[in-house]
């Protein structure tokens, strides 16, 4: 028996185009259907894209197959019958041979939307036919909230007359066209927050043009849904000037951190607001390229890469599906300079629209491509292109300090990095080069899967510390790939491949597709357990080596460290457990949080907590993770089991434990040489870490007698 | 009083991680370490420069690509230089307007 999905929201059902108000009352097919509750773990949607304006002739959709594991597809439809349409789906997104399906047929039950459903089949592939009815929810593909603030002095336009200037196309509609208006025509429910602030052009400091990095400060500080979170929402900045100049009209700045492409800004004293004086409107032209501009950038905020290179790849990133260049295309994400004949030609074709191949991504694309703070700019594959380079004086080795790369179910995967001068000459590189990450991709992929880059949850910037690599010497680090912003990429059973490049200014280095098993659970018991335990929460905690606040996820360790002790994932979690008894710490406590608006801790009445070390507990929990010191070894790591050993060690001695720092030395030690660790390493000791987190560590020193063990 | 003209120098397509040096008649005046390029707007970096009106010779060495040899100029107006790699090779245009990008 399915659960009775919520009634249709009436605001979708609002008409502010009269294309839509003739979608909606006219039965107009397109739009967004739903299967069971959102908050079931059995939800669905479906996507169909046949009526209405700019439809694509596609159908796309969520299939779930088991409450952990769901495919997205896409198929091209034609009309095949009385309100059917069918066709070949072409795109799953992973592949999972069970939701293998090569044909969709939709049928569309012609009534008012509340009461529209559409019955779906999908069949082909070898597989038996798999049927589906889902409930009409919107008119519209996604939902997403814009937000635009201004500097001071800047008055933002937000609309535009399209035929204010002469130059247009013949069959424009004149209308006033606003920028939420362009993006409900693509296929978004659009909201406008309320909160619009002026914005001291302080924040640009005492140059008063604005850098990326002073953008962003100001996009947290102002943005009233800002979050660190993947959402459908993005703010737009009405700006002076960019420190890059007259040149730089507009830039989707937010590259930086780990949430990507939530801000994007316009400049209104550049190259968009000039009048040219030949112009038979000099005014309107520059007010027509505010408005391109204004759409321009929040496209990037999509993840629209420009009409003239969709086909850009490596080592950018990479197109979600093979797409060609399109330089002569009348979009938003064209410039309009840059057509033949110029902006004459490109404004005299142009619908104020995206193209049909980007309006497939934004209605069709997996969400996470298209969201807000979700994948990063620029990328949504693997290393389709990329090919090691033989000049590279670098070579790069993913490995598992373990026989065979198997893991348990639930276990966390820790992986080695090696980066190798293959030259007979020294080499300087920046020591700090695998602990940032920032020059180095990995990408996992399920068999039949698509492609995901690993993207951690943090992103360290080092200062370069010139290092000199003599020839055969290594940089060495350990990286926690289980979890990151993506959410968990390893946790379904089965085959994937793994694989690293380190992009390097002499060139790529690549390692080896390297193989990975995931086994499937033992019981139900574990199955029903991983629900809890892929969360955002165990992952960052796991991540950052622990957590004293997040105590969901202590929970759920502590559970794993008790129900599942017999397993690797027992171990990593007494790990993350122990590691914040340590030593002394301090807990920001605040006792109420407001969800809309953005406030000081202080107006919260936040107070600082200081908690005690529990050096007791802690002990224990690291002597069981080493009454198994091999299957410690082999899960946690070398450089991870080093770490844990070095960290806890120092933090024993200096309160007077000396007794338990020397044993768990003299464990650690025996066991890792007794693993091949060459003795020199295992002196050698481990600089203290400059954050709480795994990528934090720094490199086990004195590679070269690493690389003399190999 | 010597007159100095702006000179801005706009790295724009096909940098990624490129080791770049600037030198104005034979001295270094400007170095980049990762010089990569935004592809949202088609720009690594921009290096304005003021220099005395005349003839100056300009090179922009990015490491691994060939080199261009030095560019000569004669500074009498804002110059705008901008420097794109395609298929590894440095190509540098001038203008008397700065690029557009956005």
């Amino acid at each position: 028996m399915h659960e009775i999905d919520s009634d249709i929201d009436a605001q979708d059902m609002e008409a502010t185009d009269s294309d839509d108000t003739q979608a909606v009352l006219h039965l107009a097919r397109s739009g967004t259907y739903t299967r069971l509750r959102p908050t079931s773990a059995l939800y669905e949607e479906l996507r169909l894209d046949v009526d209405g304006r700019y439809p694509q002739m596609t159908a796309s959709g969520v299939l779930r197959i088991s409450p952990s594991a769901k495919v997205h597809w896409i198929a091209n439809v034609t009309a095949s019958g009385a309100n059917t349409y069918s066709g070949t789906i072409w795109y799953h997104e992973p592949s999972i041979a069970s939701a293998a399906h090569t044909t969709v047929t939709i049928k569309v039950t012609p009534t008012l939307p509340a009461l529209r459903r559409a019955i779906v089949v999908f069949t082909g592939g070898g597989l038996p036919p798999r049927r589906r009815i889902y409930r009409f929810a919107s008119p519209y593909f996604h939902s997403v909230e814009f937000e635009f603030d201004s500097e001071t002095a800047i008055t933002p336009e937000t609309s535009i007359d399209t035929c204010e200037h002469p130059t247009h196309p013949a069959t424009l509609a004149c209308e006033t066209l606003s920028i939420a208006k362009v993006f409900q025509r693509a296929g978004f429910r659009v909201s406008s927050s309320t909160d619009e602030d002026v914005i001291p052009v302080a924040g640009a400091g005492p140059d008063t043009v604005w850098s990326n990095a002073e953008m962003h400060d100001t996009m947290q500080t102002y943005w009233s849904r800002f979050s660190a979170l993947p959402r459908w929402a993005m703010w737009t900045f009405f700006a002076r000037q960019h420190e890059d100049g007259f040149g730089l009209g507009g830039i989707m700045f937010d590259d930086i951190g780990a949430q990507h492409r939530q801000g994007t800004s316009l400049f209104y004293d550049s190259f968009i607001s000039e009048e040219p004086a030949s112009d038979p409107n000099p005014a309107a032209f520059a007010r027509r390229m505010r408005f391109w501009t204004v759409v321009h950038e929040m496209g990037h905020s999509f993840n629209l890469a420009h009409a003239f290179q969709k086909a850009l790849g490596a080592p950018y990133g990479s197109p979600w599906i093979p797409l060609a260049d399109d330089p002569e295309a009348r979009s938003f994400m064209n410039y309009p300079f840059l057509v033949a004949g110029g902006a004459d030609a490109f404004f005299s074709d142009f619908e104020y629209r995206f193209s049909d191949q980007e309006l497939l991504f934004l209605r069709h694309a997996p969400e996470r491509f298209v969201q807000m703070g979700n994948e990063a700019w620029f990328s949504n594959h693997g290393f389709e292109n990329l090919e090691h380079d033989q000049a590279s004086p670098l070579a790069l080795t993913l490995r598992f300090n373990r026989p065979t790369a198997v893991f348990e179910f639930l276990e966390p995967v820790v992986a080695e990095l090696k980066l190798t001068n293959i030259t007979n000459e020294p080499y300087i590189i920046d020591g700090n080069t695998l602990r940032s990450l920032e020059r180095v991709t990995i990408v996992s992929k399920r068999e039949r899967g698509a492609a995901r880059r690993h993207r951690g949850y943090a992103q360290l910037l080092l200062r370069p510390q010139k290092r000199v690599l003599e020839p055969g010497e290594s940089l060495y680090e350990s990286v926690f790939l289980s979890a990151g912003v993506n959410g968990f990429d390893l946790a379904e059973p089965g085959n994937y491949v793994l694989q690293a490049a380190y992009h390097g200014a002499d060139g790529t280095a690549l390692s080896r597709p390297l193989g990975v098993r995931v086994r499937p659970p033992r019981n139900y018991d574990e199955e029903s357990f991983a629900q809890d335990f892929y969360s955002d929460a165990v992952g960052r905690v796991l991540a950052f080596d622990g957590s004293r606040v997040l105590q969901g996820a202590i929970d759920c360790l502590k559970e794993a460290a008790d129900r599942h002790a017999d397993r690797a994932v027992a171990i990593h979690a007494q790990v993350a457990l122990a590691m914040p008894l340590i030593k002394p710490g301090v807990v920001l406590d605040l006792a109420r949080v407001s969800a809309t608006t953005q406030q000081s801790a202080a107006a919260l009445g936040a107070s600082l907590r200081p908690t005690a070390a529990q050096l007791t507990e802690a002990l224990s929990r690291v002597e069981t993770v080493l009454s198994k010191p091999n299957e410690a070894a082999e899960t946690l790591g070398h450089i991870d089991l080093k770490y844990y050993a070095d960290k806890v060690s120092r933090a024993a001695a200096k309160q007077g434990r000396d007794a338990d720092a020397s044993a768990l030395q003299a464990t650690t030690t025996s066991t890792l040489k007794a693993r091949g660790v060459p003795e020199r390493i295992l002196r050698a000791p481990t600089q203290p870490a400059t954050a709480e987190t795994r990528r934090a560590r720094r490199a086990v020193p004195d590679a070269a007698t690493a690389a003399s063990a190999e | 009083m010597t007159h100095r003209v702006s000179l801005n120098v706009a790295l724009n397509d096909g940098f990624y991680n490129d080791h770049v040096v600037i030198a104005v008649d034979g001295r270094e005046v400007k170095r980049l370490d990762a010089a990569t390029t935004k592809v949202q707007v088609g720009r690594a970096a921009t290096i304005p420069l003021q220099l005395e009106a005349g003839r100056v010779s300009l090179t922009i060495d990015v490491r691994g690509k060939p080199s261009t040899g030095p560019v000569a100029l004669d500074l009498r107006q804002p110059t705008y230089v901008n420097v794109s790699v395609v298929n590894d090779t440095v190509r540098i245009e001038l203008s008397d307007s700065p690029s557009r990008h956005a």
